[in-house]
C-alpha cells in the first residue's frame, strides 16, 4: 500500500528523515519495502500484514508513527453535520444480515460534479490514483485518509426509496463501472432493490449507477461486509480493488459513520452539496470487555524489564484506554480487531518498545534427547544412505505427487492410490504410492543429457492404502544405468548384479540376516531379470531390468536396473550389532573348480551343495567366471568357482584340503552332471 | 657465434636429458663430443676467426663444453644408479588419477542435516511427522480460525480419503507447513522439551524458479516454565551464527503469525552483497530467513497446556530457501529435477 510522507504529515507531527521513518515502521512490524521520490514527496510502499486492516490507511499509519516516536497523534476532527432539506422516505433493507452487519447511507443534494481542486488531486497522485471527478475523488480521498471504502450512487438513476443488500440472484448480470459484464452468483453480496443490481457489495459499483457530469444528487454508502463473503467473491470475479482488499481484512463499523461524516463535510465543501438525510442498518460492534496485562507477565514472557508506565504510555499512543499500575486495565479501540486477549497487548508493547531492545539471552537448558526408537530410525537412515553412497549412488528427492500417466503399465492401479481433490496441474494427481516411478523418471532426466553413470537412491516416502486406513511407508529406491563406456568389458548384465551386491552391502550394513533372494515375476521387470529380497514370507523388496515398454514410456532407450525396498520392513529386521567375530588364526587354502554344467542348474544350487560337502571348513565361495559361448557345449555354460577352506582351530593339512576339494567335486558331479574341466 | 652457442646449449642439455638408456646417451655424448662431433666443428671455427674475438670466444666455448661434459657425467651416473630412472620411459605419472565413483546426499538432505545439527547441539531433540495430516492439527489448533485465507483449498492440498477410510469425519490434507508436528508433540509430551522438526510440505503453487508445490521446512519448538522472547533471540542469533557465519547481522522484524505471539520475522543481513544492497534482497540488504515467535496462547489450550504456566518459542524456516542463499542457486527446480552435475556439485 502506497502511503504519502507528507500527508501522514497533516496527522502526526513528525521531523524524522522518510529513510529513517521508513525503517522504524519496518522495525515495528510494517515493513516499508520502498520510499520513492515523487513531486516533493516522498512515497512508501508497506506491506501491511493481513492482521492490521486499520493500518491500510494515512490516518492508521500516522497512529503508529505517533507511538514509534511519542508524538501526538491528531485525526481531522469530526464536525457537526446540520442535515438540510426535508426528511425523506428512504429504507434500508438489509435481506444478507450476514453478508452485511452494518449499512449506512447519506443522501447529499445539488451537487456539483466537477473537477477536483489541486490539493485533492495531488494527494489521490501521490498514492497512485488519477483524479475523475471531484465527488468520486473525495470517496477516494476518505479511503485512504480512513481506510474506510465508501461508494457513491447517482440517486436519481435508482429506481425507488428503497436499497436492498441481498445475496445476488444466480447468473444475475451487472455492467460495472470499468465497462465490464460480470455475472454474479448467490454467494456474492449486491446492492440493489427487487429486480436490479446498482453495485456489487464491498468490491465495485454499476455503470449505470455511477457518478456522471450530470448527477445531481448522490447517495453516499458507508457499511461493512462480511470479510470471507467479500475474499471469495473477489476470488470469484477475479477482481481485487482498494475497497475489496480493505473490506476482505475487515472493516471498523465504528469507522464507517467517522468516514461518511468527513465525506460529507468536504462535498458540502468542495462539491457544494447540500447534506441531506442519514440512515443506517443493523448495529456496529459492541464495546469490548476490558483486557488484563499483567506487566510481571509481559516481562516474563519477552525476558525484559519494562516499567508498567512504558508499556501504558505505548499503548495509549496506539489509541488504547488503559489505566492502572502493575496490573493494567486496557480497552482495545473499536479498529482493533486484532487485539483482544493480554497476548495480544504484550506484542503490541513489544513492537513499539523495539525488538532490537530486547536483548539475546541463553534458555535455561531445555535438552530433549529423542526416544529409542527415533534415534534408532534415525541412524539406520543414515547408516543405509552412507553404504548407498559409498557404492556410487547419488540421493535425489522426487515429487511426492505423481501424474496418473506415471503409474501407466506399473502394478499400482490408481484406484488403489490417494488422490487429491485439488490438483494444480496433472502431475499433481496422486500420492506416489512407490518411489519407482520418480527414480525412473529421474533417470530418464539423467540419460536424456548424455549422462552415462547414473546411479540414484530415494529414501522418502510412499503412500499407500490399505484396508480402510493409509500408510506413509519409508521405502528404498535405487536406480541404475551404465552405458558400455564404462562397462567395455563386462556382460551387460553385470549392472543387474551390481544392483544386487547393493542390496547385499545395505542388507548387510544394517545387519539384517534373515532374508534371501528368489527369482519372481514382476509387470516392472524383465523375466528371468527379476529378483524379490524375502524374509519369511514378507516380500522386502524387488528389483531387476526394468521392461522394455515402461522404458520406453519413459524415453529410455537402453537398459535401466532399477528396485524398491521396503525401508520400514527391512529396519524391523535389522539387529543390532553385539559383540564381535574372532579374527582367523590360521591360514586360508584355496581350490578353483571349473566345470560346465546345465544352464538349467543355478549357480546357488551348486554353492550351497558345495558348501555341504566342504562342511565348517569352508570359508567362502566365490564365483571367478561364467562363460557361455563355443566351445561350450549347446544347453551348457562354463563356471568356475574358488573353494576357501579354513579351520578355526588349526592349520589343514594339504590331505584334509584335497579330500574336500575332491568330494565336493564328486558331489557336484553326481547331483548335477556337471563336466568338471 | 653467441646466438649458436646458446642454441647448441639449449638442444645438448635436452637431449642429455631425453636419454633414458646408456646406449642413447653414449649417442649423444658422440653426436657433440667425438672427433668429428659438434665441438670439433666449433675449434675448427675459431680458429679461422679473426684474432680480436678468439679470446673471448675461446673462453666462451670452453665453458659450454665444461657444462656438456658435466651434464654427461650426471646423467650418465643417473642412469646407473638403478632401475628406477629406466622405469621412468614406461610410466607416465601424469596420466589422470582414478576417481572411484562418490555418490552424494542431495543438498536439500544436506541442508537439513546441517540446520539440526546446529540445533541438536543446543540440546533440541530431531522429530519427524507425518505429511497427510487433519485439520485440526495443520489449522485448527495452530489458531488458524476456518475463515483464514491459507485454509481455502488454493494453499493447501486436500485428499479423497472418505471414499476408503474407515474415520469420515476428518478431512485429510498434505500439511502446508510442518507447524502441526507441534500439535501432535505437545499432545502427547509434558513440558519443558525443545524439538526441531525437518520435513516436505506442499501447498498448490504453480512451479516456476521461485515456487514449488513441495519444498521441506525445518520447525523449532522450545517449551518451559521461563521460556521468553530473549531466549527465542538467543537461541536463532546462535543458530544464524552457525550457519551464515559470524559476520552475518540478524534482524527481528515484527509479523504477524496465527500461531506465534508476540511474532518476529528474522532478517539476515544479505549474504551476496553484504547489506550493501543488490537484487537478491531487493536493495534492501536483509534478507527474511525465518518466522518465529512466542508460542501464542491458544495453541497452548488446544493441547492442554496451561499457559499461565509454561511458556514457548517456536521458528520455521524454509530449507530450500536457506539453500539457494547459501549457494546463489537461482532456480527451485534444480532441487527436484535431480541432475547430476547438479547435484555432484555438492
Amino acid at each position: 500500500m502506497k502511503i504519502s510522507y507528507k500527508w501522514l504529515r497533516e496527522y502526526v507531527n513528525t521531523k524524522v528523515r522518510p529513510n529513517l521513518l521508513a525503517h522504524w515502521l519496518t522495525m515495528a512490524g510494517h515493513e516499508v519495502s520502498s520510499v520513492k521520490q515523487k513531486a516533493g514527496d516522498f512515497i512508501f510502499d508497506i506491506d501491511v500484514t493481513p492482521n492490521r486492516p486499520d493500518c491500510l490507511s494515512h490516518l492508521g499509519i500516522a497512529r503508529e508513527i505517533s507511538a514509534i516516536t511519542d508524538k501526538p497523534f491528531k485525526a481531522p476532527r469530526k464536525k457537526r453535520l446540520r442535515t438540510q432539506g426535508q426528511k425523506q422516505d428512504f429504507r434500508i433493507i438489509r435481506d444478507d444480515e450476514n453478508g452485511c452487519p452494518f449499512y449506512t447511507a447519506r443522501v447529499l443534494r445539488g451537487v456539483k460534479v466537477g473537477p477536483s481542486p489541486l490539493w485533492l488531486v495531488r494527494r489521490l497522485n501521490a498514492v497512485g490514483l488519477q483524479s475523475i471527478n471531484n465527488v468520486v475523488d473525495i470517496t477516494n480521498f476518505v479511503l485512504f485518509e480512513t481506510g474506510q471504502p465508501l461508494h457513491v450512487f447517482d440517486m436519481d438513476r435508482l429506481s425507488g426509496d428503497e436499497i436492498i443488500i441481498r445475496p445476488a440472484k444466480i447468473d444475475e448480470q451487472l455492467v460495472t463501472i470499468d465497462g465490464t459484464q460480470r455475472t454474479l452468483n448467490p454467494g456474492v453480496i449486491v446492492i440493489g432493490d427487487r429486480h436490479k443490481v446498482y453495485a456489487i457489495a464491498g468490491i465495485i459499483g454499476g455503470a449505470d449507477s455511477a457518478i456522471s457530469p450530470s448527477t445531481k444528487n448522490v447517495l453516499l454508502e458507508s457499511a461493512c461486509f462480511d470479510p470471507v463473503r467479500i475474499r471469495r467473491s473477489s476470488l470469484a470475479l477475479g477482481l481485487s480493488t482498494d475497497s475489496s482488499y480493505r473490506f476482505e481484512r475487515g472493516a471498523d463499523s465504528h469507522n464507517t459513520i467517522y468516514a461518511s461524516d468527513r465525506a460529507a463535510c468536504l462535498m458540502k465543501d468542495i462539491a457544494k452539496a447540500h447534506v441531506g438525510a442519514f440512515f443506517s442498518s443493523g448495529k456496529q460492534a459492541s464495546v469490548r470487555a476490558k483486557i488484563i496485562l499483567r506487566v510481571a507477565y509481559l516481562n516474563k514472557i519477552l525476558g525484559t524489564a519494562i516499567r508498567p508506565a512504558q508499556a501504558r504510555q505505548i499503548l495509549v499512543r496506539l489509541g488504547y484506554k488503559a489505566q492502572g499500575g502493575c496490573i493494567l486495565e486496557v480497552s482495545a479501540p473499536s479498529y482493533r480487531q486484532d487485539t483482544w486477549r493480554e497476548a495480544d497487548l504484550i506484542e503490541e508493547v513489544a513492537r513499539i518498545y523495539g525488538y532490537e531492545r530486547i536483548a539475546a539471552v541463553a534458555p535455561s537448558i531445555v535438552i530433549t534427547s529423542p526416544d529409542d526408537n527415533t534415534r534408532d530410525l534415525a541412524a539406520k537412515h543414515d547408516m543405509a544412505k552412507d553404504a548407498l553412497m559409498a557404492n556410487g549412488f547419488n540421493e535425489v528427492i522426487s515429487y511426492s505427487l505423481i501424474g496418473r500417466d506415471m503409474i501407466k503399465d506399473m502394478p499400482w492401479d490408481e484406484d488403489d492410490c490417494i488422490t487429491v481433490k485439488n490438483p494444480q496441474s496433472k502431475e499433481q494427481e496422486i500420492m506416489r504410492p512407490s518411489l519407482i516411478p520418480g527414480i525412473i523418471k529421474t533417470a530418464a532426466y539423467n540419460i536424456s543429457r548424455q549422462l552415462y553413470d547414473v546411479r540414484l537412491f530415494e529414501l522418502s516416502h510412499a503412500y499407500v492404502r490399505a484396508q480402510n486406513n493409509y500408510l506413509e511407508e519409508n521405502r528404498l529406491a535405487i536406480a541404475l544405468y551404465l552405458k558400455p563406456r564404462i562397462e567395455k568389458k563386462t556382460a551387460p548384465e553385470d549392472s543387474f548384479f551390481r544392483l544386487k551386491g547393493v542390496i547385499l552391502c545395505l542388507m548387510d550394513t544394517l545387519g539384517v540376516k534373515e532374508f534371501k533372494f528368489e527369482n519372481t515375476m514382476s509387470q516392472l521387470f524383465d523375466e528371468h531379470y527379476c529378483m524379490a529380497a524375502i524374509s519369511g514370507s514378507l516380500i522386502l523388496g524387488c528389483f531387476g531390468r526394468l521392461r522394455g515398454n515402461i522404458a520406453r514410456a519413459y524415453g529410455i532407450t537402453g537398459a535401466v536396473y532399477a528396485g524398491e525396498i521396503n525401508f520400514d520392513q527391512v529396519c524391523a529386521l535389522a539387529q543390532p550389532r553385539r559383540g564381535y567375530k574372532p579374527l582367523p588364526r590360521f591360514p586360508y587354502a584355496c581350490r578353483d573348480i571349473s566345470f560346465a554344467v546345465s544352464t538349467s542348474v543355478e549357480y546357488q544350487q551348486i554353492a550351497a551343495l558345495a558348501r555341504r560337502i566342504g562342511g565348517p571348513i569352508v570359508e567362502n565361495i566365490e564365483l571367478l567366471n561364467e562363460y557361455r559361448g563355443k566351445q561350450i557345449e549347446q544347453g551348457y555354460r562354463g563356471l568356475a568357482i574358488r573353494i576357501v577352506f579354513r579351520s578355526r582351530e588349526k592349520t589343514l593339512t594339504e590331505e584334509e584340503i584335497n579330500s574336500a576339494d575332491a568330494s565336493i567335486r564328486t558331489g557336484i558331479k553326481a547331483s548335477f552332471g556337471v563336466i568338471l574341466r | 657465434m653467441e646466438h649458436r652457442l646458446k642454441e647448441i646449449e639449449t638442444l645438448a642439455l635436452s637431449e642429455i636429458e631425453a636419454a633414458f638408456t646408456p646406449q642413447g646417451l653414449e649417442a649423444v655424448r658422440a653426436k657433440y663430443l667425438s672427433r668429428k662431433g659438434v665441438f670439433a666443428v666449433l675449434y675448427k671455427e675459431l680458429a679461422a676467426c679473426g684474432a680480436q674475438d678468439r679470446p673471448v670466444l675461446g673462453q666462451r666455448l670452453n665453458g659450454l663444453k665444461f657444462v656438456v661434459e658435466e651434464a654427461l657425467k650426471k646423467k650418465a651416473a643417473a642412469l646407473s644408479s638403478g632401475s628406477r630412472p629406466a622405469c621412468r620411459e614406461m610410466f607416465d605419472a601424469t596420466m589422470p588419477g582414478i576417481c572411484p565413483p562418490i555418490g552424494k546426499g542431495h543438498l536439500i538432505t544436506k541442508i537439513i542435516g546441517d540446520i539440526c545439527g546446529i540445533f541438536s547441539r543446543m540440546g533440541f531433540g530431531v522429530v519427524e511427522g507425518p505429511e497427510i495430516e487433519n485439520e485440526f492439527n495443520n489449522f485448527e489448533a495452530l489458531n488458524i480460525p476456518p475463515d483464514h485465507p491459507s485454509r481455502e483449498a488454493f494453499d493447501t492440498f486436500y485428499l479423497n480419503t472418505e471414499n476408503f477410510e474407515s474415520n469420515k469425519q476428518t478431512r485429510r490434507l498434505l500439511r502446508s507447513h510442518t507447524s502441526p508436528m507441534q500439535i501432535r508433540y505437545m499432545l502427547k509430551h509434558k513440558p519443558p522439551f525443545s524439538i526441531v522438526v525437518p520435513g516436505k510440505v506442499f501447498r498448490p503453487d504453480a512451479t516456476d524458479a521461485s515456487h514449488s508445490f513441495m519444498f521441506h521446512q525445518v520447525e523449532g519448538l522450545m517449551v518451559g516454565d521461563n521460556i521468553s522472547f530473549a531466549n527465542l533471540k538467543w537461541v536463532l542469533f546462535e543458530f544464524v551464527r552457525q550457519c551464515f557465519g559470524s559476520s552475518a547481522k540478524v534482524r527481528f522484524r515484527p509479523h504477524f503469525f496465527p500461531f506465534t505471539e508476540p511474532s518476529a520475522e528474522v532478517d539476515v543481513s544479505c549474504i551476496i552483497c553484504q547489506g550493501r544492497g543488490c537484487r537478491v534482497c531487493s536493495q534492501s540488504g536483509w534478507l527474511e530467513i525465518l518466522g518465529s515467535g512466542m508460542v501464542d496462547p491458544n495453541v497452548f489450550r488446544a493441547v492442554d497446556i496451561d499457559p499461565d504456566k509454561f511458556s514457548g518459542l517456536a521458528f520455521g524456516m524454509g530449507v530450500e530457501r536457506i539453500a539457494m542463499l547459501k549457494h546463489g542457486i537461482d532456480d527451485i527446480r534444480f532441487f527436484y529435477e535431480n541432475d547430476l552435475r547438479f547435484l555432484g556439485q555438492f
